[in-house]
């Protein structure tokens, strides 16, 4: 069965973790534009 | 960047703008309308590209060793298949021809769905759809974070690659990109291309045209969002334009048109314009943009009317972009190819508004002979002289 988590969730953790990506502007705008990328793929 | 190649550059940019205003520019501008045909050029494999993005910009920028062009609509390679494929997906895929990239139809959303994404559109689109489309955001909850991480790494691997590819075109070419980082989306099409595929979206507009609507508004200020990153002046906006040929006016009027003139209005009153892909033929909607949008707004790109035709119908009222048939590019003699390209210059050249290019995108390398484009595009350059 599927965990139930939401995948903005998941996208809120990933803008917070500089772990892998150190680059604060290109972390936030890759992270935002994966709503889109979800979206249209 | 040499300075014989910025002083090219300069005077590209200056011809665009010119033309595009309804100035005549010092010669007609050449717009290439290539994708993964520059790859097949090349002889290059886009599986082996895009696991070495570093690669693409020197293999994808060949061609403009010798095919004459002025101005570029788009660099690179256009999907991150890899990102998607660590997603699950296998929507998009590199053809048989080893360059060329395809995809399938991966519309999961269902007719009884309207009412989910009217009332929350991201919650819908991202967190319920995501997972229909994506096997690898079913797994955990740790797997799935891993999956997207993973994915968007190799997304901006993929972003920073097709970037290097522009600024190899423009330093050592002198290319111009003619559109920039403003995308004019209208929402009917995001259902057409990404929700409920061609069909649905059709049979919907028949059965449940108020839920269309309705999720047309729910969707503007997502993609209203994107005009964010439209540039003042230039280089321009772009549009995709895919539904409204399959679309009656009735129908393109009242339901794609409302979302698709604020957008483009938008971008207008940035001190910018939008160019429009066109797909297929417009011939019964041409009139629609001619009496709501104001001189100079936008520039058509027709795929499938007669480009001169295309003229004769707009005038003076937006710059047209088009040429010879890829058919006969692939199909014909140089001779009547030429003759071609001589004919569409007199009729659409003169007084401005108006690039030269393709009417398709160039995909695989067997869509045009060639030598045909290269003798066109050299001839173009030099008849086209004002």
């Amino acid at each position: 069965m599927t965990e139930d988590f939401k995948i903005t969730d998941l996208l809120d953790e990933l803008r917070d973790d500089p772990s892998w990506c150190q680059d604060d502007a290109l972390r936030m705008n890759i992270v935002d534009s994966m709503i889109y990328f979800i979206i249209e793929n | 960047m040499k300075q014989d190649v910025q002083t090219l550059y300069d005077a590209r940019v200056s011809d665009i703008i010119k033309t595009t205003n309804h100035n005549e520019p010092t010669h007609v501008p050449i717009l290439g309308n290539i994708l993964t045909w520059a790859i097949g050029y090349a002889g290059g494999n886009t599986n082996e590209l895009l696991d070495n993005p570093e690669r693409v910009p020197d293999t994808w920028t060949k061609f403009y060793e010798d095919v004459y062009i002025d101005c570029q609509f788009f660099y690179g390679l256009s999907t991150p298949i890899r990102a998607l494929q660590r997603l699950g997906s296998n929507a998009f895929f590199v053809s048989s021809d080893k360059h060329t990239i395809q995809h399938q139809e991966h519309c999961l959303m269902r007719e009884e769905d309207y009412e989910k994404l009217i009332t929350d559109p991201i919650d819908f689109c991202v967190n319920e759809l995501g997972k229909r489309k994506f096997p690898e955001l079913n797994k955990s909850r740790e797997e799935a974070k891993q999956a997207i991480q993973d994915a968007m790494v190799n997304i901006i691997r993929h972003k920073e690659s097709n970037e290097q590819c522009k600024i190899l075109a423009k330093e050592k070419y002198g290319i111009v990109p003619i559109v920039g980082n403003g995308k004019v989306y209208p929402v009917l099409d995001v259902i057409y291309d990404r929700l409920r595929g061609f069909r649905g979206t059709l049979i919907d507009i028949r059965r449940q045209r108020d839920n269309v609507k309705m999720a047309c508004d729910s969707l503007y200020p997502i993609y209203q969002k994107l005009l964010m990153n439209v540039e003042e002046g230039f280089p321009y906006a772009h549009s995709t334009l895919h539904c409204p040929t399959f679309l009656s006016p009735k129908d393109f009027k009242e339901i794609f048109w409302p979302c698709m003139k604020d957008f483009v209005m938008e971008v207008y009153k940035r001190g910018s314009k939008t160019l429009l892909f066109m797909e297929g033929s417009w011939k019964s909607l041409y009139h629609i943009l001619k009496d709501e949008l104001p001189n100079d707004s936008i520039i058509c790109m027709s795929e499938a009317d007669d480009i001169i035709e295309v003229k004769k119908l707009i005038r003076d009222q937006f710059t047209v972009v088009g040429g010879v048939p890829t058919s006969t590019l692939k199909y014909g003699s140089r001779r009547q190819c030429i003759d071609e390209a001589k004919k569409i210059i007199d009729a659409c050249a003169p007084g401005g508004g108006f690039i030269f290019s393709t009417e398709k995108s160039l995909c695989t390398y067997g869509d045009v002979n060639a030598e045909n484009l290269m003798a066109v595009n050299n001839f173009v350059h030099e008849y086209g002289k004002y």
